[in-house]
């Protein structure tokens, strides 16, 4: 077997070895304590060296990036090394341990670092009234059908067949009470009948074996990962924090 | 009664079936990632203090190119602008950003792009009370004839009571067209309601760090 074939065995075995350990061991390497703290295994700081190495190159592409940030619990968007937005991992449809499955699956072949396959919307929204738009075109000598854009209401980003994170554009987050408004019977009915539309439509985009995990985010925050999260945007798996160690003693010089 | 469950059975595989198929056929290992991801599993020394160092070198290299405290966010996706550390969000508002918009002098062949610039600037100005110099496409716009007289392109209304400087002549300013705060309509400056500007006027020190995307 060649090298890369081994790692490619090997590498998802040791991910899963960690999700099992946690991340104890990395707390032993930090600030210092390493020189009395038991010895880190090698593993764990070829996950750290490797991470670190992906985002430095990344950081360097000067193109903005994905992380799945697991010690932040949150999907970034990153630019040179910096943060410029962070949406909260709020599963919302997930089994225990799926974000786990999720996240081996996401280093089945040996690698932290996937480009995105693609995106998938399932439904949208206008984000503007057309009398604002009637304004905005005149001010800006564009047509009002070509300003308007759609605010994505549920949307799926893949990196392979096996590996889906769908996106739920929500107002209110998690730990609000969702009050509904009233609705006439209509309404209702036609409301449910499109919900039934989208979950037939989604039940059936999700086969058996496939890794779907689905966060909610503020309905500004879907649409820019919508709209940065186009196909090839590099994704990071960050299982480990990338802020420095603490530096390696200096070696004592001989008299 | 059976051969109902059959037909059921055929059905539901079919809507499997349709489900799965049904997805565009994907073709992963396209990106420049790809190639980049296996190039970079690179093996740590077997040395922990070797290794360390390594480890320690490369998350320095990282730490280098991140802001060391706060800075400024624009997206001019959703049009938010947000000032803030790794960590937290300290001041956020709703922004306009570029339209995208092309304008061509028929007259002269002359043509502008009305796009806010991505990647990374710094604060190099802070101005009270600014003046705006019209620009050339701004008559072209409005269709009107250039001024001769540089005093008369000075416009002290249209940029609000404060503008920070980004660079290149870009601008964050404040606005008379408030309702279209969130939408994509300058022609490349970033435009914020007035208590905003106040606000972010106030807290913001001239060097600070500005990332577009």
């Amino acid at each position: 077997m060649t090298s890369h074939t081994i790692r490619a065995h090997i590498f998802p075995l040791f991910l899963i070895a960690f999700l099992i350990t946690g991340c104890d061991k990395l707390d032993q390497i930090r600030g210092g304590k390493e020189e009395n703290s038991p010895v880190v295994s090698q593993s764990t700081l070829e996950l750290l060296y490797q991470t670190a190495n992906m985002e430095l190159t990344l950081a360097n592409s000067g193109k903005p990036y994905l992380v799945v940030d697991i010690p932040r619990k949150s999907l970034e968007i990153r630019l040179k090394g910096t943060i410029l937005l962070t949406v909260p991992m709020n599963l919302i449809e997930a089994q225990p341990g799926d974000l786990d499955k999720f996240i081996a699956s996401f280093g089945s072949k040996g690698t932290l670092l996937r480009p995105l396959a693609g995106k998938y919307l399932f439904d949208s929204i206008d984000q503007t009234p057309d009398s604002v738009l009637a304004i905005v075109s005149e001010v800006v000598n564009v047509k009002a059908e070509l300003l308007q854009r759609e605010i994505p209401e549920r949307f799926r980003l893949f990196w392979n067949d096996q590996l889906n994170l769908d996106i739920l554009s929500v107002k209110d987050t998690l730990a609000t009470t969702k009050v509904k408004p009233k609705e006439s019977f209509k309404e209702a009915l036609q409301g449910r009948f499109e919900d039934m539309k989208m979950e037939v439509r989604y039940v059936m985009r999700k086969p058996f074996g496939v890794r779907l995990i689905v966060l909610e985010a503020k309905p500004e925050d879907a649409l820019t990962i919508y709209r940065v999260a186009n196909e090839g945007v590099p994704t990071l798996l960050q299982l480990v924090s990338t802020e420095p160690i603490a530096p390696p003693p200096k070696a004592k010089k001989k008299k | 009664m059976i051969w109902k469950s059959i037909v059921a059975l055929v059905l539901l595989s079919l809507l499997a079936a349709v489900g799965y198929y049904g997805y565009k056929p994907l073709e992963t290992g396209k990106s420049e990632w790809s190639s980049i991801s296996d190039s970079l599993q690179t093996k740590l020394p077997d040395d922990p203090t070797l290794a360390n160092k390594e480890i320690y070198k490369i998350q320095l290299a990282l730490k280098t190119l991140r802001p060391k405290g706060q800075y400024i966010v624009i997206d001019s996706h959703s049009n938010q602008l947000t000032y803030r550390t790794q960590d937290s969000i300290v001041f956020r508002a709703t922004c306009s950003t570029g339209s995208g918009g092309v304008l061509v002098d028929s007259a002269t062949g002359r043509k502008w792009t009305f796009t806010t610039p991505r990647g990374v600037f710094k604060i190099g100005s802070k101005l009270k009370n600014p003046y705006w110099r019209k620009p050339d496409w701004h008559y072209v716009e409005v269709k009107e004839e250039i001024p001769k007289n540089q005093e008369d392109r000075m416009d002290a209304e249209v940029l609000g009571d404060y503008a920070m400087g980004f660079g290149d002549g870009y601008f964050v300013h404040g606005t008379l067209y408030k309702r279209l705060l969130g939408i994509s309509v300058t022609h490349g400056c970033v435009r914020l309601g007035d208590d905003e500007l106040k606000e972010l006027f106030k807290i913001v020190p001239i060097g600070t760090p500005v990332y577009i995307y």
